[in-house]
Parts: structure tokens; C-alpha cells; sequence
């Protein structure tokens, strides 16, 4: 989206060399407090207001996570980015805001646009 | 504020808690520990001390940090209270629950009472809310006894803390009742917190069988409390001590109507095996057994909730936080699903008025 100017119902929140890949920035946009996090498969926004018990999500750290293949056998994902919630430990797909049990609870997610080097969220 | 006004969590004119932990280390209690034991602990040739044999399970720290930021000072403690809406604190030990783990009885009974001096000492304050539970170690009845009465009439205890029982010690048998008859003297109730780091010191054989973190938290609590409750029930400490009062912790709600009736189910035919029971159990829960909330189960089902509080008596039910541990309840989880359920005395009760007249705050 480099070049082309921010839709407008984007809320400019930073740049893009304020924070490094596996970091987040912690914003504020219309009283909502989102992390925008930025991951190996790109930026993605999600609500800091864990919907479990309202935990503040993106102090806790982010990982991979540990599942099980079609045979049964643990096995380690490295890919998919998870974020834990530092109160109970609810953990939600960056990317989709998804709970990986319970994918009823589902985090809001909104979306991120770059534009020359700085960041915009929108929903 | 009439008891007609309560619209949020806020209008609650009380709000108490009955579980609130502290984080005290063996090292904190060192200088409270009482002679030879200080010396044997300080001694040159003495290592750190590490004295709890707390099980270990795979990923049980997953994340390092689950749980929201500990409480070590009284600062912190008053500001998490702000923070939650919590109007009374009864401070509770950490690591010191799991007394039962230290292989020693001398220096077992020891580290209660140095946690009493040093709870004392540094935490307790009415004028600011915070209150604590004493600790005792069953395994000298007459010794847990003076220890009850010690502190009975301090200023900011409300209650005796009975960490998880060894599985040699059916807690109803009446070699314990030294320990009942100076709680029912003091009037200090009966606090019953049991500990997934006890474990293998609880239940060794089933903690052997149990392969992860999640059914050793799932079971192991109300697994413990199901069997203390029982043997509180069929050896009739409640028919002996009438006016003693049983607080039942952490270990969820579902359970409770549950063996209510499967234990008046038995009573019904095994009256005899019981022979010392003037009345069904239940009428003994009834009378003198209440609950603490958290881990709530079900709270995305409040129909649910509300159904299992209404069977047990929302009088017999007392709010817990369990702050600062990875599955505290927020003060207000348990709120959202009462309102719709409950009038505003009902909500009262759960949240405070049923702790202010149970405990002695």
C-alpha cells in the first residue's frame, strides 16, 4: 500500500521504525487501547482488553504454541503467532484474535494499512 | 445506601475477600523462626533454606508469569484493592500452604508460627482493611492448639488457615479435636485451601497417575476438599462443635449440591456407620459449612451459576479472589453472573455481608 494515500477511517497510530519485528506498540485510538504487533507474517491489531476478565493481552508474551498432528504426535508451531493473556494464560491467534480452544472467544482484531513507513489502523 | 440499590458492581456497600495471597518466601519467615530452629537454619554449614517438597508438573509455569502482578507489600496490597474494589482483604500464605511438604514435624510446626509472627508483623492492619488468617500444623494437635489460641483474640485474624492435609490425616478423626475445640473457643472459623504443589503429599498414589498440570488442578481441589468435607461430616466434628464454622476454598461450586445429596443419600440407609449424626449432612452444611467462589466455573453460562449458588444458599456462598494466582477471579466475574439471578441481599451476602458475620473482621 506504499504510496497511496490512508483510507479515511484510518487512525494514524505510528511508524513502522518505532518498533522491531516480534515487538508490539501499545495505542490508543477512540478510548480503545490497541497492540499492534508486528510479526514475521506482517502488522496486526488486536484489542489490549482480553475478553476473558479484561487482562491487559498484550503484556504477555508471544509465542508459538504446541498442538498435535492428524497421527497424534506433538509437534511445535513456530508459525502461527499466539499472544497469552498474563492474567489466566487465554491465548488468542494475533492474526485472527481467535481463543486456540475456544474459538467462540475471539479476540477483536482490526485492520492495519502501512503507508510510507507509518501505520494506520481501521475497522 | 438502601440494599435495593445495587445496579453495578460499584453500589455494593461491602466488598470482602476472602482469598487473597501473599508471596512470602521460607527465607522471609527465618527471622521470625523460634530457637534451636533459627540457629539451625542460619547456621555456617546450613544451605538456603528450601524445605517444601512442592510437585512439579510439566508446563505448570507455562509463560513464566501467568497471573496478574504479585502483591509483596502492604502498598501493593492496598492498591490491587483499589484497583478490584475490595473493600477488606484476608491475606493468606503462598508457599507456607504447603506445609504438609516439609519433612520435618518440629520445623514443619516451627514455620507456622514464625508465619504468624511475621504476618503479623508486616501485613496486618484493620484501619486499612487487611486482615489475615493464621497457620497451625495439624501434626501436634495439642501444640496446634495453643498456637489457635495465641492468636485467636489478635486484632486483624480472622480465621485459621488448614493448608492441605497429609493422607494420613482424616481430618475429622478425633484426635484432632484439641484443634476443633480451640477454633470453636476463639471463634475463629475453620479456612480449608488446599494446593496442587501439596499433591503428591495429598494424594500420592492418584498424583503418580496424574500425568498433567490441568487434572491435578481440575481434580486435585475439590478431590481434597470432597474428602475433608466427608470427614469432617461422618466423624461429627460439626455435631461436636456446634458453633465452629467451616470455610471451604478454591475449589469450585458444582460439587457441593452434588455431595449434599449423595451424602443424605447414604445417610438414608448407613445411618449407623454414622451413628454420632443427629441430622442429615446436609442440615450440618447448612448449618455451619461455607463456600468461596473462585474459580468460578461457568460463568459464560450464568443460568448455570445462579442454579448451583440457589442449591447450596447464596448464604452459604463467600467471594474469593485468589489474587494474585493464574486463575483469580476478577471482582466483578462473579457479579455479571448474579445480577440477572439474585436480589441485592442475596448479592450482599456473597460478596460481604455473610464474610462479616462468619469471620471475625
Amino acid at each position: 500500500m506504499t504510496g497511496e494515500s490512508p483510507p479515511s477511517n484510518a487512525h494514524h497510530v505510528g511508524s513502522t521504525a518505532e518498533f522491531d519485528e516480534g515487538d508490539h506498540l501499545l495505542v490508543e485510538v477512540e478510548g480503545i487501547e490497541i497492540a499492534v504487533y508486528n510479526t514475521p507474517n506482517g502488522y496486526f491489531a488486536v484489542s489490549n482488553y482480553c475478553v476473558h476478565q479484561g487482562g491487559p493481552l498484550c503484556e504477555g508474551p508471544v509465542t508459538g504454541s504446541l498442538s498435535s498432528d492428524e497421527d497424534g504426535i506433538l509437534c511445535y508451531d513456530e508459525d502461527t503467532q499466539v499472544v497469552r493473556c498474563p492474567w489466566h494464560g487465554w491465548e488468542f491467534d494475533i492474526e485472527s484474535g481467535e481463543h486456540l480452544s475456544r474459538p467462540s472467544y475471539s479476540q477483536p482484531t482490526y485492520e492495519v494499512d502501512v503507508h510510507d513507513g507509518e501505520l494506520y489502523v481501521r475497522w | 445506601m438502601s440494599s435495593q440499590s445495587v445496579r453495578s458492581f460499584h453500589d455494593i456497600n461491602q466488598v470482602v475477600d476472602l482469598d487473597f495471597h501473599l508471596v512470602e518466601s521460607e527465607s522471609d519467615l527465618v527471622p521470625y523462626l523460634e530457637s534451636p530452629f533459627q540457629e539451625m537454619i542460619t547456621r555456617s554449614d546450613a544451605a538456603d533454606p528450601d524445605s517444601y517438597n512442592t510437585s512439579k508438573f510439566f508446563l505448570d509455569g507455562i509463560g513464566g508469569d501467568i497471573g496478574p502482578e504479585a502483591a509483596p507489600t502492604t502498598a501493593d496490597i492496598k492498591e490491587v484493592m483499589a484497583d478490584l474494589g475490595i473493600d477488606r482483604v484476608t491475606l493468606n500464605p503462598g508457599l507456607n500452604l504447603n506445609l504438609v511438604t516439609v519433612h520435618n514435624d518440629e520445623y514443619a510446626s516451627a514455620l507456622a508460627s514464625a508465619y504468624n509472627k511475621w504476618v503479623t508483623d508486616t501485613f496486618l492492619d484493620p484501619s486499612e482493611g487487611l486482615y489475615g488468617t493464621m497457620r497451625f500444623c495439624p501434626r501436634f494437635p495439642e501444640r496446634a492448639a495453643e498456637e489457635i489460641r495465641k492468636w485467636g483474640d489478635t486484632e486483624g485474624i480472622v480465621g485459621a488457615m488448614l493448608g492441605p492435609p497429609s493422607f494420613k490425616d482424616p481430618i475429622g478423626h478425633p484426635r484432632f479435636d484439641p484443634i476443633y475445640e480451640a477454633l470453636a473457643d476463639t471463634g475463629l472459623p475453620l479456612l480449608m485451601h488446599n494446593s496442587v504443589l501439596s499433591l503428591q503429599h495429598v494424594f500420592p498414589a492418584p498424583f503418580e497417575a496424574m500425568n498433567t498440570f490441568m487434572e491435578a488442578r481440575a481434580v486435585g481441589h475439590p478431590m481434597g476438599q470432597m474428602l475433608q468435607f466427608t470427614s469432617l461430616l461422618v466423624n461429627g466434628v460439626p455435631e461436636r462443635f456446634p458453633d465452629l464454622d467451616f470455610v471451604v476454598m478454591e475449589s469450585g461450586l458444582g460439587w457441593i449440591p452434588f455431595m449434599m445429596r449423595r451424602l443424605d443419600y447414604y445417610y438414608s440407609s448407613r445411618r449407623e456407620d454414622v451413628a454420632t449424626l443427629t441430622k442429615p449432612p446436609s442440615e450440618y452444611v447448612d448449618d455451619s459449612f461455607y463456600f468461596t467462589t473462585q474459580p468460578i466455573e461457568g460463568t459464560d453460562d450464568p443460568a448455570y451459576v445462579q442454579q448451583v449458588i440457589e442449591w447450596i444458599g447464596a448464604e452459604n456462598v463467600m467471594f474469593s479472589s485468589d489474587y494474585p494466582h493464574s486463575d483469580f477471579d476478577y471482582s466483578d466475574a462473579l457479579y455479571n453472573s448474579l445480577r440477572e439471578g439474585f436480589d441485592a441481599e442475596a448479592i450482599e451476602d456473597v460478596y460481604g455481608a455473610t464474610a462479616m458475620e462468619v469471620l471475625d473482621y
